[in-house]
């Protein structure tokens, strides 16, 4: 080992990196096509460089989407601390006893056998047919709001789903571009006239068949994605687009498409 | 002649870098403003790489998980603190490479990594697989090498590994790192070759 290996073998990684200039690389390089010592360390920094690249890939095992409900405000932050979360407890439960005791009328009533305490005005005693009809508008109020709720996401999803698409148009081919467009004109509709059967039944129907066509509406929504998906992926074959931007995309359509998908998966 | 085709030039390789920018910057600002979806799209442009950076550090797939996880909301929470301007990726490392740090401090002095999880999902032994073949001994060859490299990496310390992780798997320039670690560029570079020069000698001087 000469002089000049001592000032060529400190760059030896950095040429091999190409993190040298172009003068110092050729240095670097004249001297080692020489220098049986100097060529044996390259091979070891070459060898070490296959080795690191094993440990390259690390595929995640799944998405890490956050979601919107996952962000607190400070006072949230404040009251759920662990350590507060106690205090705040039994701080309201403290507040509740002593103005319910304060304003409350207590009553005792024997009803069939059960001793009922309580504050305030005595409840009216309920007949079964009483329980029924109550029972019956909670009933239809609960799925009027299910309608409700279901009409008013599937809604921003296709809004959110048009935006996507809107965004993604620009890197499309024509071809794309109509491909998608009639099938999203033709999901929106099916997925209208799949509301209608729904609400129908929500009125005239039972829980069961109720939640039967529930599932079946968000089974065929998945499938017609994924089928679009599955179209989308093909054209990426034919080179048509690229295979990185393809993968986003799809994600994409999915994760927009509807929340709860997100979450079974 | 000229012909339909499309060809790939520089040029266009530019165009759709700038435009990958500009969506990102999109998403950056949406997120800015409390728009989960918009950071949804970032956390898919930058989970392979941080689940990457956090396995690597942490030697452990599940705790890599769980760390991600945690990178991405801590940074979700935080984005109405990022500075408009800077870049996203530096940012997020910032977060990334902090957290990793933290959760190597709190581990006890002895830290044993659990047996399953040093094994990747692709390197089990299926029943079909039992005779050996030779692309199979080719895998197993492979899979020892990985846990060679990633028990070589564990015993550099905290900020050799960091400085490796980065420029090595994260492909950084070595003034981004410095940016990140916020030190100089002449001791992200001093740390980087003092490493490989380390790795060097437990890997292939054995």
């Amino acid at each position: 080992m000469n002089d000049e290996c001592r000032l060529i073998q400190p760059n030896i990684a950095a040429a091999l990196l190409g993190e040298l200039a172009a003068e110092e690389t050729a240095r670097v390089k004249r001297h080692v096509a020489e220098c049986p010592t100097c060529a044996a360390e390259q091979e070891k920094y070459a060898q070490l460089f296959r080795q690191m690249e094993t440990a390259r890939n690390a595929e995640p095992p799944r998405h890490f989407f956050v979601y919107a409900e996952e962000e607190q405000g400070f006072l949230g932050r404040f009251f759920l601390s662990p350590g507060r979360r106690w205090a705040l407890a039994a701080g309201l439960a403290a507040i509740l006893l002593i103005s319910v005791t304060l304003s409350g009328r207590p009553w005792l009533r024997w009803d069939n056998g059960t001793v009922m305490l309580g504050l305030g005005a005595p409840p009216a005693v309920q007949t079964a047919a009483d329980i029924q009809r109550e029972l019956s508008t909670f009933r239809v109020a609960l799925l009027a709001e299910l309608s409700r709720r279901e009409r008013l996401e599937s809604a921003r999803n296709q809004e959110l789903l048009r935006q996507e698409l809107a965004a993604w148009l620009g890197s499309l081919s024509r071809q794309q571009q109509d491909y998608l467009e009639l099938r999203l004109t033709e999901l929106e509709t099916r997925f209208g006239d799949r509301l209608q059967t729904t609400e129908t039944a929500l009125r005239d129907g039972t829980e069961q068949q109720v939640a039967g066509l529930y599932t079946l509406l968000q089974d065929e929504r998945k499938a017609e994605l994924q089928a679009m998906n599955d179209r989308i992926v093909r054209l990426a074959t034919r080179n048509e687009l690229r295979a990185d931007q393809t993968d986003v995309m799809l994600a994409t359509l999915l994760e927009v498409s509807d929340p709860r998908l997100r979450s079974r998966n | 002649m000229a012909t339909a085709e499309h060809t790939i030039t520089g040029e266009t390789m530019a165009t759709a870098g700038n435009m990958e920018q500009t969506r990102e910057a999109a998403w950056v600002e949406a997120s800015r403003r409390g728009d989960s979806r918009a950071f949804n799209h970032l956390v898919l442009r930058w989970e392979k790489p941080i689940f990457g950076l956090a396995w690597r550090m942490l030697r452990s797939r599940a705790e890599a998980e769980e760390a991600t996880q945690e990178i991405f909301l801590s940074a979700y929470k935080a984005m109405h603190r990022f500075r408009q301007g800077a870049r996203f990726s530096t940012w997020l490392y910032r977060i990334a490479t902090n957290h990793c740090i933290s959760r190597l401090r709190r581990r006890p002095a002895i830290f044993q990594v659990p047996i399953a999880d040093q094994v990747d999902e692709d390197e089990t032994v299926k029943p079909a697989q039992l005779q050996v073949s030779p692309t199979h001994e080719a895998d197993l060859i492979r899979a020892d090498t990985r846990r060679e490299v990633v028990a070589a990496l564990t015993g550099l310390n905290e900020e050799q590994r960091l400085v490796v992780e980065l420029k090595f798997y994260q492909e950084l320039t070595f003034e981004g790192i410095a940016e990140i670690l916020e030190i100089p560029t002449s001791t992200v570079k001093s740390r980087f070759y003092t490493a490989l020069g380390q790795l060097k000698s437990s890997l292939t001087e054995n």
